[in-house]
C-alpha cells in the first residue's frame, strides 16, 4: 500500500482529517493504530460507523499494523496512518515501513507533559521517541490543516545532527 | 461619528449583551431552568448563529443601522462568497470575515469608497480576527484554571456562571475593533482612498468579481470527488444556458439526489448493516452497540433540565482554548445534569471534575454526545455500574469521529449551500437574502442542537447501532454533497464574473477575444480560473495567498488593460 499520510493525532478521525487532509491527501483506507484504541470495541464501533464516504478505516495494533502493511505492499491504494503516539511510529518504522515525513496534529496535554505548541504536548517517552524518528532522517512536521505553514518539531525540541 | 460607531459595535455582537447575556444569567442564578427562557435564548442565538457565518447577515445589519441597505448587501455579498469554504476545525483558527464585513461595509458607507476599495481592508482585518481569536483562546487558559478550583469546591453555579460570562463576553474581540474602527477609521480611510491611484482602485473593482473563485475553490476541495463532478457541470450548465437561479438549482439538486439515493440503495438496501452482522453474538463488537448503558427512563431528568442543558449548548465552545477546548462547555451544559441527579456534594465535585477534560466536537452532531452523556449520567445515578473513565471513554471515543461527519456535512456541505444561494440574493440587492441566511443558519443551528441532543439522550450509546442500521451519515453525506456541488456548478457561472478585452490583430483587421470565447462556452473563463484556484489549494497553497493573487490580478488587468 502506497503511505499517503502519517499523522499523529489523539483524536484520531475527526474534522481536521475529514474536511482537509483527505481531500488534499486523499486515501481509501485508513489505518487507526493504537494498542489501547485497538481493544476499545466501542471506540472501533464509532470510527467504522463514522468513516467518510468511499473511506474504509481498520482500527488494529501496532504489530498488527505493520504486518498488514507488510502483507499487502502489492495493494495498489492509497492508505492513511493515523496514530496517538511517535512510539508507534518507531515501531513500524523499525519493521521496515517506508515513512519519511511524520504530521504531528494534535497531542492533549497530560500529567508529566509539556506544551510545545498550540495543539502539541509531549512527555519524555515522546521525546525519544521524536529523536529517534529524527535520527532515522524522518521529517517532523507540526500542522493541523494542510494550508497551515509546517513547523518544524525536531528544531522545536532542539534536536541536531 | 461616536453615534455610529457604537451602533456598529452593536451589530458586531454587543446587541447579545442586552439580549441574551440577561436571559442566561437569569437562568444560572436562579439555579432553574425554564423551556420559555431556554427557546428565547435558542431564538437569540438563531440569530448569533446565521451573523456568526453568514457576512450578508452582519453587513446587511451594518448597512440597515447606518441607513444604506443596498451597499451592505453589495459588500455582504462579495466577503461572503469570499469565504465560502472557510471555517473552524478543531482548534484550527481560519482568517474570519465576520469583522472584516462589517467593517468594510461601514467605512464604504461613511467615505464613500466604492466596494472594491473597501476589500481592500478584509484580507487585513480577517487576519486580524484570527489573530485576537486565537489570543483570547489562549487567554481562555485562564478562566479555565480558575474553573478548575470551583469544581474543586464543588461551586456549581460559579462554573456555569463562569462559561456563560466567557461565551458572551467573547464578543468584544469584534466589539471593541468594530467601535475603534469605526471612530477612528473614517478619517484616515478618508484621507487613504484620495490617494489610491484610480487604475488601482479600477482594478479593486475588477477583482471584486474573481474573489468569488477563491470561496468556490475552496467548497470544490472539500466535497468534489469523482462520483459528483457530472452534477457540478449539470449546475454550470444550467446557469449558464438555461439562467437557471440559486434556488431553482438547489431544489433541482434535492431532487436529483433524492433520486440518486434511491437508485443506489434500490441497489444495494442489503449491504446497509453488513459490519453489524458480521460481528458475532456475544461478540465485544456485538456488545459495544448494545451494551447496558443504553436507553435510560426519561424519569430521572424532567423537561426543562433538558431545556437547560439545550441553551447551554450554544455557549459550549464559551471557553474555547488550547489546552482542553471545550471541556468547561461540557462541564456548564451538564450543570442541569448533576444539578438534578448529585444527591451529596462529593457527587458534585466529583461530577464537575469528571466533565472539565478534554473536549471537543462539533455544535450540532456534538449535542448527540451530550445527549448520551446526560443518559449515563442518569444510569450511574440510578445506581448502574459505570465508572467515571466509561464516561469519559464513550465521549473521547464519539467526540472525534462525529465531528469529522459533522464539520464536513455542516459547515463542508450545507453551509456553502446555504452561503451560496444567500449571496447570490444579495449580490442581486434582494434584501430577503439576509432574512432568508437566518432561516437556514439560525433553523439549522436551533434545530440541530435540540434534535440531535434529545436523540442521544433517548437512545443512549444505542444510538450507534441506530445510525449503523439506517446508514443514515452516508446517504445524507452523499446527498449533500450533489446538492452542494449543483449549486457551486451554477453560482461559478452567475456570480465570478471574468471578461478580457484583449483584442487581436490580424492584418488590418481586429478580433475581440471575448465574443469567440463566448461562442465557445460562455463563462468559460470563470470556469477556468476557478478549475486554477483549485489547483493551487490541493497544491496546499494558503487561501489568503490566493486572495491576494486574485486581488493582484484585478490591479494589473486593469492596469495592461486585458480585463474589463
Amino acid at each position: 500500500m502506497n503511505i499517503s499520510l502519517v499523522r499523529i493525532d489523539d483524536r484520531l478521525i475527526h474534522g481536521q482529517v475529514t474536511t482537509a487532509w483527505l481531500r488534499q491527501y486523499p486515501a481509501e483506507v485508513i489505518f487507526v493504530i493504537g494498542d489501547s484504541v485497538a481493544a476499545n470495541p466501542f471506540q472501533k464501533v464509532v470510527l467504522q460507523t463514522t468513516a467518510p464516504a468511499g473511506v474504509t478505516v481498520e482500527v488494529m495494533d501496532t504489530a498488527t499494523a505493520a504486518a498488514e502493511l507488510i502483507r499487502r505492499s502489492q495493494d495498489s491504494r492509497n492508505v492513511a496512518l493515523i496514530l496517538t503516539r511517535p512510539a508507534d511510529i518507531v515501531h513500524l518504522v523499525e519493521q521496515g515501513i517506508p515513512i519519511r515525513s511524520v504530521n504531528v496534529g494534535g497531542m492533549q496535554p497530560h500529567t508529566g507533559s509539556r506544551q510545545v505548541a498550540k495543539s502539541v504536548s509531549v512527555d519524555q517517552a515522546d521525546e525519544l521517541a521524536f529523536r529517534h524518528l529524527f535520527e532515522k532522517g524522518v521529517e517532523l512536521e507540526i500542522r493541523m490543516v494542510p494550508t497551515d505553514k509546517k513547523q518544524d518539531l525536531a528544531k522545536i525540541l532542539g534536536f541536531t545532527r | 461619528m461616536f453615534r455610529q460607531a457604537l451602533l456598529v459595535a452593536l451589530v458586531a455582537g454587543a446587541w447579545e449583551w442586552i439580549t441574551v447575556l440577561p436571559a442566561m444569567i437569569a437562568a444560572v442564578l436562579r439555579k432553574k431552568d425554564s423551556t420559555f427562557n431556554s427557546w428565547l435564548i435558542a431564538f437569540f442565538k438563531s440569530i448569533d448563529s446565521a451573523a456568526f457565518y453568514s457576512p450578508v447577515v452582519t453587513a446587511f445589519l451594518t448597512g440597515l443601522v447606518l441607513g444604506d441597505v443596498k451597499t451592505g448587501l453589495l459588500v455582504g455579498s462579495t466577503v461572503q462568497l469570499m469565504f465560502i469554504g472557510v471555517f473552524i476545525v478543531g482548534a484550527s483558527i481560519p482568517p474570519n470575515p465576520r469583522l472584516a464585513s462589517i467593517l468594510a461595509t461601514a467605512l464604504c458607507i461613511l467615505t464613500g469608497a466604492s466596494t472594491g476599495e473597501a476589500l481592500t481592508i478584509v484580507v487585513p482585518v480577517s487576519v486580524l480576527s484570527q489573530l485576537l481569536t486565537t489570543l483570547f483562546m489562549t487567554l481562555n487558559v485562564f478562566f479555565l484554571h480558575w474553573a478548575d478550583k470551583m469544581a474543586e469546591e464543588g461551586k456549581i453555579v460559579n462554573i456555569d456562571l463562569l462559561n456563560t460570562l466567557n461565551g458572551i463576553g467573547w464578543q468584544a474581540v469584534e466589539v471593541i475593533p468594530a467601535f475603534l474602527g469605526v471612530y477612528f477609521g473614517v478619517d484616515l480611510t478618508k484621507s487613504l482612498i484620495a490617494t489610491i491611484p484610480e487604475v488601482v482602485s479600477k482594478g479593486l473593482g475588477l477583482s471584486a468579481g474573481l474573489l468569488p473563485a477563491l470561496g468556490f475553490g475552496m467548497l470544490l476541495v472539500i466535497i468534489a470527488n469523482r462520483r459528483v463532478w457530472p452534477f457540478f457541470f449539470v449546475g454550470f450548465l444550467l446557469a449558464t444556458y438555461v439562467k437557471m437561479n440559486a434556488i431553482a438549482v438547489a431544489m433541482l439538486g434535492v431532487c436529483l439526489a433524492l433520486i440518486y439515493d434511491h437508485l443506489r440503495n434500490s441497489r444495494s438496501a442489503s449491504r446497509v448493516d453488513s459490519a453489524l452482522t458480521e460481528a458475532p453474538y456475544g461478540s465485544p463488537e456485538r456488545e459495544a452497540v448494545s451494551s447496558d448503558t443504553a436507553s435510560p427512563g426519561k424519569a430521572a431528568l424532567g423537561g426543562e433540565d433538558i431545556a437547560g442543558v439545550f441553551w447551554r449548548s450554544f455557549n459550549f465552545a464559551g471557553n474555547y482554548n488550547f489546552e482542553r477546548l471545550m471541556a468547561l462547555g461540557m462541564a456548564s451544559m451538564m450543570v442541569p445534569v448533576l444539578r438534578r441527579l448529585a444527591r451529596t456534594k462529593e457527587e458534585i465535585v466529583s461530577g464537575l471534575k469528571r466533565h472539565l477534560v478534554f473536549y471537543n466536537s462539533h455544535p450540532y452532531l456534538g449535542a448527540m454526545i451530550t445527549g448520551v452523556v446526560a443518559a449515563m449520567e442518569v444510569q450511574k445515578a440510578q445506581g448502574a455500574a459505570i465508572k467515571d473513565e466509561d464516561i469519559n471513554g464513550v465521549k473521547t471515543a464519539m467526540m472525534g469521529p462525529f465531528a469529522g461527519v459533522g464539520d464536513s456535512l455542516f459547515w463542508g456541505t450545507l453551509h456553502p449551500i446555504y452561503l451560496s444561494i444567500t449571496a447570490a440574493l444579495a449580490a442581486q440587492g434582494n434584501p430577503v437574502a439576509p432574512f432568508l441566511a437566518w432561516f437556514f443558519i439560525g433553523g439549522t443551528a436551533v434545530a440541530g442542537h435540540w434534535f440531535f441532543l434529545n436523540y442521544g439522550f433517548r437512545w443512549g450509546t444505542d444510538v450507534l447501532a441506530k445510525i449503523r442500521e439506517s446508514n443514515v451519515i452516508e446517504r445524507v453525506a452523499g446527498g449533500a454533497k450533489i446538492v452542494g456541488i449543483l449549486v457551486a456548478g451554477a453560482m461559478i457561472a452567475t456570480l465570478v464574473s471574468v471578461k478580457t478585452t484583449l483584442v487581436l490583430s490580424i492584418g488590418g483587421g481586429s478580433i475581440a477575444i471575448q465574443p469567440i470565447l463566448d461562442q465557445i462556452l460562455p463563462n468559460l473563463l470563470p470556469l477556468c480560473l476557478v478549475f486554477i484556484v483549485y489547483g493551487l489549494l490541493k497544491r496546499h497553497m494558503s487561501p489568503i495567498v490566493v486572495m491576494l493573487i486574485l486581488m493582484a490580478i484585478g490591479i494589473l488587468g486593469a492596469w495592461l488593460g486585458f480585463l474589463g
